[in-house]
């Protein structure tokens, strides 16, 4: 920033500080607390900003201009249009706002013009008053369809804009389905944007058709958006070449071309989503690095009544123009296509750089053995490959297969190749089968591990130094599970009761247990023995979450009360959709569980019980392990907080619940109590105040305890 | 010289309301007008004082908050990332309108790209859909418009007013 010739000034006086005063302004600094206003003190003279003030200056207005196009630009247009009612200066701020967009929702029908005639009037209006001269993003959104020579304004704007150097055009047009000519009858792009745009950096066009030119040239376009834009083969493929500082190609939706001509040694990114008529593509551009292609699937009716199957996008051939045709691809995203050459896995062998590769809703021909020496990331969704898909990725560290109704057999081979792979997730595959998914694991050195819906193995067997999460949900063939995990810090399990044995985990674990009704509804004889010795493995987890349907699969029975309770445990957390027993009885089983060294958390539907202990030493544990009075000394001596929400007042059990604790806790502090916002007409509590009345009526055994209620 | 490799040089900054800041080196040079005083003035001494007459001492205490912040940021790598939103989010909640408003004017003089970004757009959130009234009075607007002519300006503009907040 200049300085200005006052400032500059003042800047030579802080430099003629004399050696004295320096060293002062030196020494006060050490003592002087940064970032702490001198209040004691007066400044000897008036501050800047107090002139200012003096002299009832609106600084804000006085910004920059530039800045305050800045702050208007992150408006919706109506808000920064409406600026320039502020004052006299803002109307001159609004007249040089840089960016013009229109929108013809934005205005009604006025007496006998119609409401395409106000906008356009508007649209004449904005480029006459305003100034055009620099302009920085023009974006025109019709509404109807293009009567009332609606087009030749379209292109007088893009003319007079591009005339003030535009560097984003944005048109979203609306354009009708000719039934004869199978087309949209659209706004056709004037020669022009093809010819002058050499200002533009952003294009988005939207429901338009390319007319066919022969010059086109861009040579600041960085970003080229086509959706649902008529463009024929040649012209598109000269856009892209026409654009030498091309960076993201996306086109969605795009008819009239059949081959898609990829060619610019510049391109970064290319986007193609379900452009149904693309058969063929060539793509020869060295720097893209990242490839997403989407094709189309319809259901296709049968005409014998039969299922609907689904048709993809096929594409019969591709090409790569030369050896270095896609040399810098990382990233490779593939979804509902159907490539049965095998020349394009032929050429994936091509892509020496490709690191993250995806594959969903797909289908492949016959493919040889290919080698993807960084490939970091391979992902396979519901894809069929037609033989065994054998890939040497020496380097992968992430695998996700998800298996759907396509089936994928994969082979995956290479001397060091499990040494690399972190992260393994299978959802659904039964593709490796039992032996040797167990083999795999023990000899990677694996730290995530995810199995989903896998139901072609009955035991896990887990035994890994170097896991850190495992996830097991939904596997509902699993009877038992091994597992061996001493650095596990995440384990997530969704599923049957079953049991485990042993987990062997890092004091940091956190464990989540999702218990599922078994499909048969009738509940496991010996229920209580396998939950407890479950539990029994998360004796040295730090925090255990537990979920179920029932308190069935949450709760300790008093009749069970010699369980040695998790002593180590200092977070627990159950919740519950329905209660089959009372509030306090649920609490009492639930502490049976663990003590809780630090929190409690209870939910029953929408109620939730939040409650704090004061952290009992490890000492004191010791005397009341193995007792049932145990729970009573830990609510006792060291419940410091207790939170309920959503309570609808109308519960006896929730009541009998406070009464408890509020006699027993010594050391309570807090209770909060927020109530639904809904409360009962009905008895006993219909009114909040009687409720209120009878909780504070309880006798309290911690003399400090405040009640609050929300 | 502006000794940027050097690690642990602390830049002096003196504001309007003589109040004296001690500011790490790589802080004080996200303030361009700092930057150039020591690049305009490379013999300057390390104890220099550097004066800043437009600027008073709780904005500037703001603004070094932030740029240490992503200072940090940009040196763990975080830079871009949720964390760096989590903490601009965190830090502007407690902001009045007013410490706003003083922020963009201290951070426009001392010239901050990055701040500067991030206070505009801060600025336009709380202005989305509000009324002329509205943003008159957080600016501290004063309408200069005769009613008459505010009259006619509003007329054209009809379009523009609909689906306004009530305040």
């Amino acid at each position: 920033m200049e300085l200005s010739d006052e400032e500059s000034s003042d800047n030579s006086q802080g430099m003629k500080i004399s050696d004295d005063e320096s060293s002062i302004w030196y020494q006060d600094s050490r003592i002087l607390q940064l970032f702490k206003r001198e209040n004691e003190e007066k400044p000897v003279e008036m501050s800047h900003e107090e002139a200012v003030r003096a002299l009832g200056f609106d600084r804000i207005s006085n910004l920059p201009n530039p800045l305050i196009h800045h702050i208007m630009s992150f408006l919706p247009a109506k808000d920064a249009t409406r600026m320039g009612i502020l004052s006299k200066k803002w109307e001159s701020l609004w007249l040089t706002f840089p960016i013009f967009e229109f929108d013809e929702a934005w205005h009604h029908s006025r007496g006998t013009q119609t409401h395409t005639q106000v906008f356009l009037e508007h649209m004449q209006q904005s480029f006459s008053r305003r100034d055009s001269s620099h302009i920085q993003k023009l974006r025109i959104h019709t509404t109807s369809l293009l009567e009332d020579g609606l087009d030749q304004h379209i292109t007088a704007c893009i003319t007079s804009a591009l005339e003030g150097k535009v560097q984003e055009v944005h048109l979203t047009l609306v354009s009708r389905f000719n039934r004869e000519t199978e087309t949209f009858d659209g706004y056709i792009l004037p020669k022009i944007i093809f010819s002058s745009g050499s200002s533009l950096v952003t294009l988005i066009l939207e429901d338009c058709r390319c007319g066919a030119y022969d010059v086109v040239s861009f040579p600041s376009l960085k970003n080229l958006f086509m959706r649902s834009v008529h463009v024929s083969d040649r012209m598109l493929r000269n856009m892209i070449s026409s654009s030498p500082q091309i960076h993201t190609v996306k086109l969605e939706t795009c008819t009239g071309f059949d081959t898609l001509r990829v060619y610019n040694p510049k391109l970064r990114c290319l986007v193609v989503i379900r452009c149904k008529e693309i058969k063929a593509l060539e793509i020869g551009a060295q720097s893209l690095n990242y490839f997403k292609y989407n094709g189309v699937y319809k259901l296709v009716n049968e005409d014998d009544g039969s299922f609907p199957t689904v048709s993809l996008c096929e594409i019969s051939n591709s090409k790569v123009s030369n050896a270095k045709g896609l040399f810098s691809l990382e990233t490779l995203v593939l979804s509902f296509v159907k490539i049965t050459f095998g020349r394009f896995f032929y050429m994936l062998s091509r892509f020496p750089n490709l690191e993250t590769m995806k594959l969903v809703n797909s289908t492949f021909g016959e493919m040889p053995s290919v080698l993807l020496e960084k490939l970091k990331r391979f992902e396979v969704e519901n894809c069929e490959f037609k033989g065994l898909l054998e890939m040497n990725a020496p380097n992968l560290e992430t695998l996700i297969l998800t298996e759907g109704y396509r089936r994928c057999l994969l082979r995956l081979f290479g001397g060091t190749f499990f040494a690399t792979l972190r992260t393994l997730s299978l959802v659904g595959y039964s593709g490796l089968i039992d032996d040797s998914l167990w083999g795999l694991l023990s000899n990677c050195l694996l730290e995530n591990l995810n199995l989903k819906s896998c139901n072609n193995f009955k035991h896990i067997k887990v035994i890994s130094s170097t896991m850190k999460s495992l996830v097991v949900d939904s596997c509902f063939y699993v009877e038992d599970g091994e597992i061996e995990a001493p650095k596990l810090v995440c384990f997530q399990y969704i599923g049957l009761l079953i049991e485990i044995s042993p987990i062997i985990s890092s004091s940091d674990l956190v464990a989540e247990l999702h218990f599922q009704k078994p499909r048969n509804q009738i509940d496991d004889p010996d229920l209580i023995t396998k939950f407890k010795t479950l539990l029994r493995n998360f004796e040295q987890a730090k925090s255990l979450t537990i979920i179920s349907q029932s308190t069935k699969y949450v709760i300790i029975p008093e009749e069970e009360g010699k369980f040695p309770p998790l002593c180590f445990l200092r977070h627990l957390k159950v919740k519950t959709k329905r209660i089959d027993t009372s509030f306090l009885n649920l609490l009492f089983g639930v502490l049976r569980i663990s003590f809780c060294r630090e929190t409690l958390f209870i939910s029953v539907g929408d109620i939730t019980i939040d409650l704090k202990f004061e952290l009992i030493p490890e000492a004191e544990e010791i005397d009341f392990v193995f007792c049932e009075w145990g729970i009573h000394e830990c609510i006792s001596n060291h419940l410091i907080e207790a939170k309920i929400t959503n309570f609808d007042g109308n519960s006896n059990q929730i009541m009998e619940m406070l009464a408890y604790l509020l006699t027993r806790a010594q050391l309570l502090k807090n209770v909060t109590i927020s109530l639904t916002e809904e409360l009962p007409t009905k008895a006993p509590f219909n009114c909040p105040e009687v409720m209120i009345r009878r909780i504070m009526s309880y006798p309290k055994a911690s003399k400090t305890a405040q009640i609050s209620f929300e | 010289m502006s000794k940027l490799g050097q690690a642990k040089r602390i830049i002096f900054l003196k504001t309007a309301d003589g109040q004296l800041f001690e500011v790490d080196e790589p802080v004080a040079m996200e303030f361009e007008i700092v930057k150039s005083f020591f690049d305009e003035n490379e013999d300057a001494a390390d104890d220099t004082v550097v004066p800043l007459p437009n600027v008073s001492a709780e904005p500037l205490a703001g603004i070094i908050e932030f740029c240490k912040a992503h200072v940090e940021f940009r040196a763990n790598g975080a830079a871009g990332k949720d964390e760096v939103k989590k903490f601009n989010a965190e830090y502007i909640k407690e902001k009045s309108n007013e410490q706003l408003k003083e922020l963009i004017l201290a951070a426009n003089y001392l010239n901050i790209k990055e701040m500067l970004d991030f206070l505009t757009e801060t600025i336009a959130n709380r202005l989305k859909n509000k009324s002329v009234e509205y943003v008159r009075a957080f600016f501290g607007i004063e309408n200069d418009f005769t009613p008459q002519e505010e009259e006619a300006v509003r007329k054209e503009y009809e379009w523009a007013f609909e689906g306004v907040d009530e305040d």
